[in-house]
């Protein structure tokens, strides 16, 4: 097990299209396993293959208050995207940075899982925007994607500031995605 | 000294009457032409001036300009074929030769028939490649090596009639439309001056088109500007180099419009896995794209209401690097 380097905007490697997972092997379960406790060192409840430079379609999340319930999704596809509805996110990729985005509010997605079994789910609430948000990263799309450019410009600007200090703590009560 | 009488008479005699039809800055340098030849320009027919610009003013066409300037007499029919009175004042003029250039107007059967050498056309291209209204852009967005200038008789097809004689000029890696524009426009007026007195003296063979090789040069429109950098490097570097000076190329940045002024394409090693359109390095000689094949490296470019600045700066002014351009 290790922890794995997350890429940080306005990385280029950000923008990498995903390509399927084409089996799930071991290579692929231990992926999954070293992007979990990346994520939960970080700490962060979704991440992306994308973000440690693997361009394969994996994300790994865990929502819950208690960091105890993993959840792997492998070649995620959305099967049916609800009202749209607005929440704050961040992402490990751009730190100490929140803002208000809008997305499907309910979701149901199918998947592979670490056996290679498809299987659906439905989500809403925070768990639905984590699977759209990490989604977005497998096209090599990024939350600060959908502000404006003003937002964005601002927010490159203080990253590179910040580039050589230690990121940012988050608000506390914003999870990190 | 001055030529004795008779020799000045005989000239005299011999010069033809030639009605110059043209509109735009291309045709300019071919009226200069005429007017420079032993020969009379009767009358300039061109558009009617027409609103252009920021104020959108009434602007005379190039051709109006410079004919006004050289003391020709300006003809301004809004259509020959709707306008029985513009015949018969051509007709009155009893020209030998009416010269079509970039006029933008259709000639009616009356006046194709009407000089007694017929009309001749000068056509931006090596027909019968690129016939119709933007041959030096397609030229260009064709990645061809070589274009040229072609001078036919006019008939009532589009850019179908028989040719005379033809110019050619390569066409250079860098090259844009506008750039080729003026020399096609020199080359032809080269050309027009030195078949002149052939074609007044009927000394001329005009040889029909080949039907294989031909293909159609459509107008363009703002829409076709829209950059898809899905495109390889080289496709993407031709149409920038097409539509520079209109309608110039351009791609979204933050959601306002970019446009593309100029670029080069990088040697295809440095393909990244980015996304098409995603800015993957920026530096001091400008911003490199990754595009569907191979990196864009734009040198120029200008933001909506802005100056043009070099793409470096841009970059570095904007925080470019790592952000996706055109969305």
């Amino acid at each position: 097990m290790a922890q794995l380097k997350i890429l940080e905007y306005p990385d280029p490697r950000l923008r990498t299209r995903a390509a399927p997972v084409a089996a799930v092997d071991d290579r692929i379960r231990r992926l999954a396993a070293d992007m979990l406790e990346t994520m939960y060192a970080a700490p962060g409840v979704g991440l992306a293959a994308t973000q440690v430079d693997e361009h394969l379609r994996l994300l790994v999340m865990d929502i819950s208050e208690s960091r105890d319930e993993p959840l792997v999704l492998i070649n995620p596809e959305i099967l049916e995207a609800g009202e749209p509805a607005s929440g704050e996110e961040g992402c490990l990729s751009v730190p100490g940075v929140t803002e208000t985005v809008e997305r499907a509010g309910r979701i149901r997605v199918r998947a592979l899982d670490l056996q290679g079994r498809a299987f659906e789910l439905e989500a809403d609430g925070l768990k639905a925007v984590c699977i759209q948000h990490e989604m977005d990263h497998l096209e090599g799309k990024l939350f600060v994607d959908y502000l404006s450019e003003l937002k964005r410009l601002r927010i490159r600007k203080k990253l590179a500031k910040t580039a050589r200090r230690e990121p940012d703590t988050p608000a506390a009560r914003i999870p990190v995605i | 000294m001055t030529a004795p009488a008779d020799v000045a008479g005989e000239a005299a005699r011999r010069a033809g009457r030639i009605v110059f039809a043209g509109s735009p800055a291309f045709a300019v340098p071919a009226l200069d032409a005429l007017a420079a030849s032993r020969h009379r320009v009767v009358a300039v027919l061109t558009q009617p001036d027409r609103p252009a610009g920021r104020g959108r003013q009434l602007q005379a066409s190039a051709v109006k300009q410079r004919a006004l300037a050289l003391g020709l007499p300006v003809l301004q029919p809004a259509s020959l074929r709707h306008d029985p009175a513009a015949v018969a004042a051509l007709q009155a003029l009893a020209p030998d030769l009416i010269v079509v250039v970039a006029y933008g107007l259709l000639l009616p059967r009356a006046v194709l028939e009407l000089p007694r050498c017929g009309c001749i056309n000068l056509h931006a291209s090596l027909l019968p490649r690129w016939r119709g209204a933007a041959p030096i852009q397609a030229a260009v967005l064709a990645g061809d090596e070589r274009t040229g200038v072609a001078l036919m008789r006019l008939e009532e097809g589009l850019d179908t009639g028989p040719v005379a004689a033809v110019r050619e000029l390569p066409i250079g890696p860098r090259d844009t439309a506008g750039a080729l524009h003026d020399r096609l426009a020199v080359l032809g007026a080269g050309l027009l001056a030195a078949e002149l007195d052939a074609i007044l003296e009927g000394r001329v063979t005009f040889v029909p088109q080949p039907a294989a090789g031909a293909c159609h040069a459509p107008k363009l429109d703002k829409a076709d500007a829209v950059v898809d950098w899905s495109l390889p490097a080289a496709v993407i570097d031709r149409r920038i180099r097409a539509f520079d000076p209109w309608p110039v190329a351009e791609t979204r940045f933050g959601g306002r419009q970019l446009r593309l002024w100029q670029a080069l394409p990088l040697p295809a090693a440095g393909d990244t896995a980015a996304v098409p359109g995603t800015v993957v390095a920026a530096g001091a000689s400008g911003m490199d794209v990754q595009t569907g094949a191979g990196l864009l490296r734009l040198v120029t470019v200008q933001l909506a209401g802005r100056q043009r600045v070099a793409a470096g700066e841009f970059a570095n002014g904007h925080r470019a690097l790592g952000e996706v351009l055109g969305r």
